[in-house]
């Protein structure tokens, strides 16, 4: 008996790091809330490992301690950048609850009216635009469907495309920065949010530039599936002359100072094109205010400014102005402006958004707790030394182990949010990638490190890019049927008329674009390398 | 039981009542931020402070920076108990969408007492360690210029477990209620949880939203 005891002993000594990702994944199922599995598991490991004696009381000190952080680690309170996360969460929700993101819809609608396909093509305009909108799946798949399927199937669009061109052109936003998704991994991986940020621009801009292509060429191949507006559908009043003059004068005067005085004694006082840039800003959503509902009136205060205010956060990030708290904070701010000048700011609206704000913030950031939790008691129970073991076990090359680890997160990504598969899975990986980093110098176009500072410096770079590569994966895995959960919420908020088959349908299209994206940025890294290296400078 | 139902009351209001007014810090850390970006960029401010800096020892943009990720601390951790009790802690709801009520409560309660708990006293009680430790060494901010008082940040995180444990308390109480008590009581107990499957109700919200937007929108296009 005792030997059958101490031969149990002796293998959770070795495996309890395994049993603990076991239990995990049996737990989530459940269905309790995701933060709560993670917790009880890495407490109720912790005792089991305690009563070995392997572990001592000190794991729970450890376990609050590296959940305040400081000191370096990225824990989730002492830890300047995720403050960029509520602000985000703010500005997406303000931004939709006070219709800014319906205004940029219609007005869209109405640019886009002459060209084939016009409202689906505005669908994926206001995705990219509007990216920074919440960040979580679910929500923004929800708004989407809400805003842009009616009006798509009332037109005729065939319910396919329409639902494709939605669940699509929402689930950007987890790869278009300013997201979410991209502050997490890069707190997770440190590194810098701003050069990720930058970085998923281009392919995020590369998968919009196809979806928009795509779109195009089926309205004009099949005019049925997106019938063109009837030229009595919108009836645009004339606009005002003194109007457009006004803004332009504004607009003109703003730089026509800047550019003198940042050539005179006060260039240093402030940054002067920064000013003319606000001036610009403030005078589009003002100007258009007064010019009422026309076209003029709609671009000055319907797309002007969310297109700015989104310029404003990311430019100052690329610049080196801010850092993306202070922008995010910025952002967030702009969007009350915008609330303000389009005459939604209610104390109904305001209250909605701060509990909506709060709300979320409270969702990621427990999952961050609970997975805080879950990794210092597993890397305490010597878990990263199992799964690096393993790894080896397998003797794959890095280019096997490089597509076992996308396709592992594909899989994940039909039954979790990014929010989880980037809070535990890639803990987990970082340091697999970190290793695999000397072998995949040559595709990077880096030359292999020879000091401990290149090294870095390309770990660094595998690191952006592998983020970026996941971020497109997960986007791909979350529109992917049958389990593709953005499609699950697309389903779940369209009228009963629309049938899953068309949705499933109507989505391989958009699948195929992002396999074809994603090989993309597999092929050819300096896609995702190339802006942070002009922007900062190796 | 009207007593457990009566105490679930009371818990749930106090979880409530620090949520919601948490969540409004987020409108001081938007100001907060805007004040230190606004006043390090423009000359005149800079340098002002600068030498106020230099006469009071207050670095005004480090204290600025050290009040970001201070009401932070206090908005993140204070809403996870409302978070819970409005249930938009993320679920893999799969499995659980395919079980009856009952079984979820079961389930549910289950796992609470088992898994829940044990975490969150865990958390509690070293929070306050945490917090202890911190309030009897008159801990400071690293930064020689920054926020002192590190202990009223570090209770955050003490308060918010606390908060937390609260809320599973109460819902730990009502699934009791709801299971064991007699059926009015159980049907007081079942209108107070939000427990179940909640997203599929917002999910039905949207979807009527978007029936009548269609009709609305068909009528439209047709004139």
């Amino acid at each position: 008996m005792t030997e059958f005891l101490s031969a149990i002993y002796d293998h959770l000594f070795v495996y309890i790091g395994a049993y603990m990702f076991l239990a995990l994944g049996l737990m989530l199922f459940t269905g309790i809330p995701v933060a709560i599995a993670l917790g009880g598991i890495s407490v109720i490991s912790a005792l089991i490992a305690i009563n070995m004696d392997f572990l001592g009381a000190s794991i729970f000190y450890q376990i609050v301690n590296r959940i305040f952080g400081g000191d370096g680690a990225s824990g989730a309170i002492q830890n300047p950048i995720l403050v960029a996360i509520p602000c985000f969460v703010f500005m997406g929700t303000m931004l939709e609850k006070s219709r800014v993101a319906e205004d940029l819809l219609q007005i869209l609608t109405v640019l886009l009216r002459r060209v084939p396909g016009g409202l689906a093509l505005s669908v994926t305009v206001m995705g990219t635009i509007m990216a920074a909108t919440t960040g979580i799946i679910g929500a923004s798949v929800v708004m989407m469907t809400l805003l842009a399927l009616a009006p798509m199937l009332a037109r005729g669009y065939s319910p396919t495309l329409a639902t494709g061109t939605i669940a699509a052109s929402a689930t950007l936003g987890i790869l278009i920065p300013p997201s979410i998704m991209l502050v997490l991994m890069a707190n997770l991986l440190a590194v810098s949010v701003g050069n990720l940020f930058i970085g998923a621009l281009l392919p995020g801009l590369v998968l919009s530039g196809l979806y928009f292509a795509y779109i195009l060429t089926v309205a004009t191949l099949r005019p049925s599936m997106a019938p063109p507006l009837g030229e009595h559908e919108i009836d645009l009043e004339p606009y005002q002359r003194s109007n457009l003059f006004l803004f332009l004068g504004i607009t003109a005067a703003g730089w026509i100072v800047a550019f003198f005085a940042s050539a005179s004694h006060l260039a240093d006082a402030v940054n002067w094109y920064l000013i003319a840039f606000l001036v610009m800003f403030g005078a589009s959503a003002l100007v258009g205010r007064r010019e009422g509902n026309t076209l003029l009136g709609g671009i000055l205060k319907g797309f002007f400014p969310p297109l700015f205010l989104i310029v404003l956060v990311l430019g100052s990030i690329f610049a080196g102005w801010a850092t993306p708290t202070e922008a995010a904070g910025v952002g967030a701010f702009g969007s009350i402006l915008l609330a303000w000048v389009n005459r939604t700011l209610t104390w109904e609206t305001m209250t909605s958004v701060v509990n909506r704000t709060g709300l979320t913030t409270a969702m990621i950031f427990f999952i961050f707790v609970g997975a805080t939790a879950f990794s210092t008691v597993f890397r305490n129970v010597y878990g990263e030394d199992l799964i690096i073991e393993l790894i080896e076990h397998l003797q794959l090359s890095p280019w096997a182990l490089l597509f076992v680890l996308m396709f592992a997160i594909f899989l994940l990504g039909f039954f979790f949010d990014f929010l989880e598969i980037t809070l535990i899975i890639l803990p987990v990986f970082a340091p697999i990638i970190r290793g695999m980093a000397p072998t995949f110098a040559a595709h990077l176009g880096m030359d292999p490190p020879t000091s401990i500072i290149e090294t870095q410096a390309l770990e660094a770079q595998v690191i952006y890019w592998f983020a970026i590569l996941v971020a497109v994966n997960l986007q791909t895995s979350f529109l992917t049927p049958p389990f593709g959960f953005a499609l699950f919420y697309l389903k779940g908020s369209a009228p009963s008329s629309v049938k899953m088959t068309e949705i499933y349908r109507g989505i391989i299209p958009f699948v195929i674009l992002q396999l074809i994206g994603l090989a993309i940025v597999l092929e050819f890294p300096s896609l995702a390398l190339w802006l942070p290296e002009v922007v900062f400078g190796r | 039981m009207d007593g457990m139902l009566s105490a679930a009351r009371a818990l749930d209001r106090i979880t409530r009542v620090v949520g919601k007014t948490a969540g409004w810090l987020i409108l001081p850390l938007i100001a907060v931020i805007m004040f230190d970006v606004v006043t390090r960029k423009i000359d005149v401010t800079r340098l002002y402070f600068a030498e106020w800096t230099a006469t009071s020892g207050i670095s005004v943009s480090t204290v600025m920076q050290d009040m970001q990720w201070h009401l932070h601390a206090f908005l993140l951790m204070l809403t996870f108990g409302i978070g819970y009790l409005a249930n938009t802690h993320v679920r893999v709801d799969i499995f659980r969408e395919m079980m009856s009520r009952r079984s979820q409560a079961k389930l549910e309660l289950f796992l609470l007492i088992v898994f829940a708990m044990p975490f969150l006293i865990a958390m509690v009680a070293y929070s306050w360690e945490l917090f202890t430790v911190s309030w009897l060494q008159n801990e400071g901010s690293e930064s020689m210029t920054g926020m002192g008082a590190r202990y009223i940040v570090k209770s955050s995180m003490f308060i918010g477990f606390v908060i937390m444990t609260c809320a599973a308390v109460a819902t730990i109480l009502r699934l009791i209620v709801d299971l064991y008590g007699s059926t009015r009581q159980q049907q007081e107990a079942l209108d107070e949880l939000q427990i179940f499957s909640s997203a599929a109700d917002e999910l039905e919200a949207a979807r009527l939203a978007s029936e009548r937007a269609l009709i609305e929108e068909k009528r439209k296009a047709r004139h």
